[in-house]
């Protein structure tokens, strides 16, 4: 039917439409962005524990090629991640977009679900971004302490060890718990995981 | 001449199944002059419902509520009922 809208209408004020999103923005795929999340947080945590082992058994001592290395890897999985979940995301958006539209007999240009789905695109990918980023300075911490002299490099080397594992083990009971079973086993998960890449990092740097 | 007031309003909407019905309702009652919003799902399919939309209130401007509608990315299908007022 045809709608003759008035251009005066009050429903332009911004709170109406303010408060309309964010409701649905509540109930809209949050679950990619904390699957988004967890994955880009492992790979950004296991990335760099693996650099900073091969590292230390390879003989290096200076934190300062550490801390740039480490940030420079973290930026660029940042950047591929952000790249390429705008990609993923806004073809899916308009895939999803063009199918309601069928279904609705309308274009949705503009409309709210049309802006809302756009946002979570656009959340999605900033948090495929941050993720790594976040888990990266998670390692990288006790480095950053030690470039300021605060702790000794070997110190910092086996805190940042330690800091690596326990981020990992909450990792996976975030995840576990989420998941409604047993946090613990996806916590012990987590963490073989982690000393996987770290022995196979020994290895490479002891050879 | 006397003023006549629209006080209530039901309308065949079809809705993306992403919008909740109860989205859909308190924020229809957020318009002015609105005092009740009744939402009964007719039809349920994949990627839509058909709801009876009752609008109910003081005075209501029917542009409104259908430029709501149209802004969430509800399709109106057509105004099955209005009640109108005098004075």
């Amino acid at each position: 039917m045809e709608i003759n809208l008035r251009e005066d209408s009050p429903l332009t004020k911004a709170s109406l439409l303010q408060g309309f999103l964010q409701r649905l923005a509540r109930v809209l795929d949050v679950e990619i962005a904390r699957r988004y999340f967890a994955l880009n947080l492992f790979d950004g945590m296991l990335t760099v524990l693996g650099f900073i082992v091969n590292y230390f058994f390879l003989g290096g001592r200076n934190p300062s090629v550490l801390l740039a290395s480490g940030l420079i890897i973290s930026i660029g999985m940042a950047i591929s991640g952000l790249t390429i979940a705008m990609l993923v995301e806004y073809s899916e958006l308009r895939k999803e977009l063009n199918e309601l539209e069928k279904a609705l007999f309308r274009d949705l240009d503009g409309t709210h679900i049309a802006r809302t789905k756009m946002a979570t695109a656009l959340m999605n990918a900033l948090v495929n971004a941050i993720a790594p980023i976040l888990g990266a300075l998670a390692v990288l911490f006790p480095i950053l302490l030690t470039s300021i002299g605060l702790i000794g490099f070997t110190q910092a080397f086996e805190l940042s060890l330690f800091l690596s594992m326990l981020s990992l083990f909450l990792l996976g009971v975030y995840l576990g718990k989420n998941a409604g079973s047993r946090s613990i086993v996806y916590g012990i998960i987590m963490v073989l995981a982690g000393s996987a890449t770290a022995i196979i990092a020994y290895l490479l740097g002891a050879v | 001449m006397v003023a006549v007031r629209l006080i209530k309003i039901v309308l065949d909407v079809l809705k993306p199944r992403e919008i909740p019905v109860y989205h859909l309702a308190t924020s229809l009652a957020e318009l002015e002059n609105v005092q009740q919003v009744t939402v009964d799902v007719i039809e349920v399919d994949v990627k839509t419902e058909t709801v009876k939309l009752t609008v109910e209130g003081t005075n209501l401007d029917i542009n409104d509520v259908l430029r709501h509608l149209e802004e969430t990315g509800c399709s109106v299908r057509s105004i099955d009922s209005v009640a109108v007022k005098k004075g």
